[in-house]
């Protein structure tokens, strides 16, 4: 074997082949070792498509092959390598052949050897470390969230070298034909097994240690905290008071495999689905261990800040030493940290926490979303799976109220919303406009189906009643037109008159809508351009003193404002209040920009809406009462949490009501909830329910990471944007019906124990009266009774079961 | 923890300023902070006199009817952040107003000495659209206990990191003063002497 002499470049490969060696051979100073001779490695075992991902952006991928080499000596090393495609591309064909034939068929001890020299660190991130000087490995099987899954090295050096990501689906080995299925990572690993010892730890087991030292084992060994190694080590080493801890998780040691696997479910009380259903069955123990270190994934990401803040925590500790470099760096520029945490300076406001619980949140989707997939796959448990899942509220009502009826099911269908031709079917054929499906009917339809974009401009003034539905169309058209002329009217009072449009009240509530509409809904196409002209008077507020600085307006912009002052003027005793703007600017864009058709729908939200808006916040008030006493019957749990907390008031959930979660959810699914709001099909007031279901779904997290009033608030704000609709509003639904069967049960007991209570008062008396003195009712009895405490239906909560609205 | 309430009319930069002074950015695409984004809190690591403090901010919806809601972070407030569009003189005419209701819904211990600052933004708009003039802004700041008073651009972040160290610097103060308060249950007993110890006058 001769080296084929000396490269242009350093870090560049030659190769040999031979008849049945092939070999890759570099000269170029290892910056470890110092200069050295070539060395021919064997190559034992090989994997195709595996990348660096030096950024964020797929485009900037590196694919490689990671391979196992063996170096011989007086005691052979072993090494672990990454080569990119491109320093084989350089050598042709019969480089990637040695990699690609060994990959299809790892070496053997008899085998041909192949040998390969492999570039030490350096160019596009490659490297060959021996497996002594590696100290652990962080090991992510695929998620939902990472498809290829990887694996990231530390060195004992305390270096981390690039994390390698497992593409398998264009790897070779399943390319050609290869019947392993199993993921390239746990390949490696499987092979990294003959070759060193791998200890998995117990305190983290994404996190696996290579030739673990004795202290090491030790301390990755212990089975002491097994699930709950985070709160214990909060309990132990955390300045933050007992009483503002994370909550312990309530789970027991898994008994058997069996019971390990069925925790995600059996351990639901009142939850509608398991937020923290297991990552993945490989490792389902400690749900927040993995949230902490897909937190840490998530870093490269997060901002400095982020990573400070988490670093800082006392969790963060234990793990410290195998973070990789950068993230490490972070804590050291800091340098304030340990001492930071053993001065108690962990304060009351604990960011660290929300960033605990926004990646729990995160975790606990992926794990819910792969739950829903894997119930997908597997049809026979499906059905099985997805009826507890919805049982969750019920099954806690079930335990106190014993109810004999089925589970609720949600039965909607959004994925085929009504289109023009069904909506077309809702009326006669004869032209005559008539429907031919009552209201009640068309609003069930648009509950459980939605609508299609196009036909909102059309179906929404039905919905909202800006037209009647059981009249023909000549009817409609009249009042139409009547409204169109009322609206003109409306706007003629303010519009080109200028004593009433410079009066002194009216330029305050200009100056309040303008202000407010130059900043609604901007990223929508009509709201969004600018003319050429970037002057911030507009047509509606020509004189730029009366508005100060403000982001330029356009004709649309000064158009949705003309609306809201219409509206200020056309409903005085409520006036223009911030969030309006809010409700109207989705209903303009939907109408194509139609003034009148847009003024009419909003005064119909309004009608809706306006309680929101009242001065003295009454209604508000009232709702987020209801709201509250809602929690308590379907979720006592939780309740008592946010009693603790003093987050009994819900102003975490005022933004979601007031403005009917348009700052919650992206644009398009805006438009979708509402419609489903406005058919009142279950409930006037089904709003209530989606932030039941949105409350729900965050419960464990609320329950294990909140424990602060602010920190609800912050982490609820931080939902927007986050809330997928569909499940939400499946979740409410159900919640409703929930809800509904529990106050039938509860109505029923009553009745019972009215019916009881006369019985035991009865034989009381007759004791009194006759000659067994001492005979009430027996103690059993009481207690029975007792125990039958039942929860109280307020007025409000009654109010939640009348659906439709008198028109 | 230094607890902070900004105040001002709708649209003078207040989620602004607090995104540009924590994130080191700003944006166009504000909406109106309305009601419950009263409570939009961020917090910040600032060093002042070479300790470690996390800030809450508290931000708040420009329009009054809102404020209703607002009376429990009032309570807490160790400074208040008064903000004004110097080109708008009807936001900086209602300071007023909105000094004094934070001091009556706050009722805090010494209202005379309670920390506000006032920041007159969007100095980044052309000179002849100005409305208020520095001299008129300092005047009024002097005249309510000199108040100190920041020119900002939460646009161009001219000033902000300067104002807002000045905001933490008071806030830590208050919650000093506030601390020490609370150790001496009867407030009556605590002689001049000993407030003057921990006020320092920097």
């Amino acid at each position: 074997m001769t080296a084929s002499g000396p490269s242009a470049s350093p870090g560049s490969l030659s190769t040999i082949s031979t008849d049945s060696m092939v070999q890759i051979t570099r000269n170029d100073d290892d910056e470890r070792t110092g200069p050295r001779a070539p060395h021919m490695d064997q190559l034992l075992w090989s994997k195709s498509k595996v990348y660096v991902h030096p950024t964020a952006y797929a485009r900037d991928n590196i694919p490689g092959f990671v391979a196992l080499t063996k170096r011989d000596g007086l005691n052979p090393t072993y090494l672990l390598a990454w080569i990119p495609e491109t320093l084989l591309d350089e050598k042709g064909r019969d480089e990637w052949e040695k990699f690609t034939k060994v990959e299809a068929k790892p070496a053997e001890l008899d085998d041909d050897i192949v040998l390969v020299d492999l570039p030490s660190r350096g160019e596009s991130y490659a490297f060959s470390v021996p497996l002594s000087s590696v100290y652990s490995l962080i090991v992510h099987p695929p998620s939902l969230s990472s498809w290829y899954g990887s694996i990231g090295i530390n060195l004992i050096d305390g270096l981390n070298l690039s994390t390698l990501h497992f593409h398998d689906d264009e790897s070779h080995s399943l390319t050609q034909g290869q019947t392993s299925y199993s993921w390239g990572g746990e390949d490696l690993l499987q092979r990294l097994r003959q070759y060193a010892n791998l200890l998995r730890s117990s305190l983290q087991p994404t996190l696996f240690l290579v030739d673990p030292s004795r202290q090491d084992i030790e301390t990755h060994s212990t089975l002491l905290f097994n699930d709950d190694s985070v709160d214990s080590i909060l309990h132990t080493s955390s300045p933050v008071p007992p009483h503002r801890r994370p909550r312990p998780q309530s789970i027991s040691l898994p008994a058997s495999p069996d019971a390990e696997r069925t925790r995600g479910h059996s351990r639901r009380n009142s939850i509608l689905h398991q937020t923290f259903a297991p990552l993945a069955p490989a490792s389902p123990s400690s749900q927040a261990r993995s949230a902490l270190l897909a937190g840490f994934s998530n870093i490269t990401r997060a901002t400095r800040h982020a990573a400070q803040n988490i670093l800082s925590h006392p969790l963060a500790k234990p793990i410290l030493p195998h973070l990789p470099d950068p993230v490490k760096s972070l804590v050291n520029a800091n340098g304030e940290w340990s001492s930071w945490v053993e001065k108690g300076g962990v304060g009351e406001f604990e960011s660290a926490r929300i960033y605990l619980a926004r990646w729990a949140r995160i975790v606990a989707e992926e794990g819910e979303r792969s739950r829903r997939k894997e119930a997908q796959t597997i049809p026979a448990e499906s059905t099985s799976t997805e009826e507890t899942s919805d049982l969750g509220v019920f099954e806690l009502l079930r335990s106190t109220i014993s109810s004999s009826q089925p589970p609720p099911k949600a039965s909607r269908e959004p994925q085929r919303p009504v289109d023009r031709r069904a909506w077309e079917k809702f009326f006669n054929k004869d032209n005559s406009g008539r429907p031919r499906v009552s209201f009640a009917e068309f609003r069930h339809e648009v509950f459980k189906r939605g609508l299609t974009p196009g036909l909102r401009r059309t179906a929404w003034p039905f919905l909202l009643g800006v037209v009647p539905w059981d009249v023909d169309a000549e009817e409609r058209e009249r009042i139409w037109a009547e409204k169109k002329a009322e609206y003109a009217r409306l706007k003629g009072a303010w519009c080109g008159v200028p004593e009433v449009f410079n009066r002194e009240d009216i330029l305050d509530e200009r100056h309040r809508i303008d202000v407010d509409c130059r900043r609604t809904d901007r990223t929508q196409p009509l709201f969004a351009s600018v003319p050429e002209k970037r002057d911030m008077a507009s047509s509606f507020s020509p004189n730029i003193q009366d508005i100060g600085a403000q982001p330029p307006s356009n004709e649309h912009v000064d158009t949705l404002a003309g609306i809201l002052l219409t509206y200020n003027l056309y409903e005085k005793q409520l006036g223009y209040v911030q969030g309006m703007s809010d409700l109207c600017a989705p209903i303009y864009i939907e109408t194509g920009a139609d003034e009148a058709l847009t003024f009419w729908c909003f005064v119909d939200v309004m009608e809706r809406m306006k309680q929101n808006f009242l001065r003295d916040q009454s209604g508000m008030k009232k709702q987020l009462l209801t709201l509250q006493q809602l929690i308590a019957v379907m979720d006592p749990e939780i309740y008592r949490h946010l009693e603790k907390i003093d987050g009994l008031n819900l102003f975490f959930c005022f933004r979601w009501i007031l403005i009917a979660f348009k700052r919650e959810f992206a644009f398009d699914d805006v438009l979708k909830l509402w419609e489903v709001l406005w058919t009142d099909y279950y409930s006037n007031q089904f709003i209530l329910f989606v932030a039941l279901a949105l409350i729900e779904s965050h419960r464990d997290v609320i329950l294990r990471y909140l424990v602060e009033f602010d920190e609800i608030l912050k982490y609820c704000n931080e939902l927007s944007g986050t809330i997928e609709l569909d499940s939400t509003l499946a979740q409410a639904e159900v919640l409703f019906l929930s809800f509904a069967q529990l106050v039938a049960d509860i109505d029923r007991r009553t009745e019972e124990h009215k019916h009881t209570r006369v019985q035991l008062r009865r034989r009381k008396s007759t004791a009194k009266d006759g000659t067994v003195v001492n005979a009430p009712a027996t103690p059993s009895e009481v207690a029975a009774l007792d125990k039958m405490q039942l929860p109280t239906i307020s007025e409000n909560l009654r109010e939640l079961l009348k659906s439709g609205r008198d028109k | 923890m230094g607890r902070v309430i900004i105040l001002g009319d709708s649209g003078v930069g207040k989620t602004s300023l607090m995104n540009q002074y924590v994130n080191k950015r700003f944006s166009n695409q504000y909406k109106a902070t309305i009601g419950a984004d009263l409570h939009v809190l961020l917090t910040k690591e600032v060093m002042v006199n070479d300790r470690l403090v996390t800030m809450q901010l508290w931000d708040t919806a420009g329009q009054e009817r809102f404020q209703s809601l607002g009376v429990a972070f009032y309570r807490g407030a160790d400074c208040c952040v008064l903000v004004y569009d110097v080109n708008s003189s009807k936001s900086f005419e209602t300071l007023d107003s909105w000094r004094d209701e934070f001091l009556i819904q706050a009722s805090p211990h010494d209202p005379d000495n309670f920390p506000f600052v006032v920041l007159g933004n969007k100095v980044d708009v052309e000179e002849n659209k100005r409305q208020v003039t520095q001299k008129r802004a300092m005047t009024w700041c002097q005249s309510k206990g000199n108040i100190p008073y920041f020119e900002t651009s939460a646009k161009e972040a001219i000033n902000v990191e300067q104002a807002f160290m000045e905001i933490a610097k008071n806030a830590l103060q208050q919650e000093a003063e506030v601390e020490l308060y609370a150790d001496y249950p009867d407030p009556i007993k605590i002689d001049s002497e000993s407030t003057q110890n921990y006020g320092c006058n920097c």
